[in-house]
């Protein structure tokens, strides 16, 4: 039998913290988003979005890239596919999680 | 992880995935073009047919044109940029242009040759909204309640209420046009709602 709290010991904490796994989330739905938007989404100040996708850029899940639009220059966020593997094993964890929760 | 949090996670996938559809300022010209070729419909203008058809157009571009390149810019730069997924809507996408929109023009030619008791296009606009709203990231409760308000419009003739066939179809324009200009201006204050300002915008507009 499985065991829901080591289970949740075990869920990565580089994605279970709420910002980044908010970035992820957001993230996992579309191909790219810009600092802005996640800027937007997550309410963090520019050092802390930026200190957050460090992280994730460190640890795998997220790839940066610096573009211009026009003469704007822009940063440009997406999952790599080892993100987007992290991201749907998580959810998959905490959905199981869930459901042996309300089982017991 | 508390409800709570699920709930704002699952809003800022849903948000993410259908970001265009939010932005609703973007529907805000196509409706008052809309709301605009009614009225012409409706008044008897001493205007020519013709001359009143390309007003119309017109005024159909210049709503095309504010809502790519104006309010697009707008987005971009106050909210961001995000690039969409295509292939997480092939589903999506073919129910629209398979389904959808050649229900809603037989409906209309229904009304204009046929012309039921009823207006038919009235319903299937509102069946499109409610699929609109739900396949591009449900909340939103405003699109159900313009959808139960098409519908009642829609069965008004059948008390004596409203025109039917062409006569019917302008005043629908209409308040198609309406929902629109609404919709869009609650779908903004939704996506306002999801990506609040961040600090340094709120110093900025509070100077």
């Amino acid at each position: 039998m499985s065991r829901p709290f080591e289970e949740l010991a075990d869920l990565d904490r580089l994605i279970h913290e709420p910002a980044r796994l908010a970035i992820l989330t957001a993230l996992a739905a579309c191909k790219a988003a810009d600092f802005l938007y996640l800027q937007r989404l997550t309410g963090l100040s520019k050092g802390n979005l930026s200190s957050h996708m460090t992280k994730l850029e460190e640890g795998g899940l997220l790839a940066v890239a610096k573009e211009f639009v026009g003469k704007i220059p822009q940063t440009r966020l997406s999952l790599t596919d080892a993100g987007r593997t992290a991201i749907d094993g998580y959810w998959k964890t905490m959905d199981r999680l869930r459901k042996e929760t309300r089982r017991r | 992880m508390t409800p709570m949090i699920a709930d704002r996670l699952r809003r800022i996938h849903d948000v993410t995935d259908n970001f265009f559809f939010w932005q609703g300022l973007r529907w805000i010209p196509l409706g008052t073009a809309m709301l605009a070729y009614a009225f012409m419909r409706s008044v008897d203008f001493s205007t020519a047919s013709d001359a009143r058809e390309w007003i119309a157009l017109s005024l159909f571009a210049l709503a095309l044109w504010l809502s790519t390149s104006v309010l697009g810019r707008y987005y971009a730069r106050h909210f961001g940029r995000v690039r969409g997924d295509a292939s997480r809507h092939v589903v999506r996408t073919s129910v629209k242009w398979f389904l959808v929109y050649p229900a809603i023009v037989v409906a209309m030619l229904v009304d204009l040759e046929l012309v039921p008791p009823l207006i038919v296009s009235g319903l299937a606009y509102a069946l499109a909204i409610e699929a609109y709203r739900q396949s591009t990231g449900g909340g939103r409760a405003h699109y159900t309640a313009f959808a139960i308000g098409l519908v009642a419009f829609s069965i008004l003739p059948l008390f004596g209420a409203a025109p039917v066939g062409r006569s019917g179809l302008t005043p629908l324009i209409g308040i198609i046009g309406l929902i629109y200009i609404v919709g869009g201006v609650l779908d903004h204050r939704e996506l306002v709602r999801v990506l609040a300002p961040i600090e340094e915008e709120r110093h900025v507009a509070s100077v």
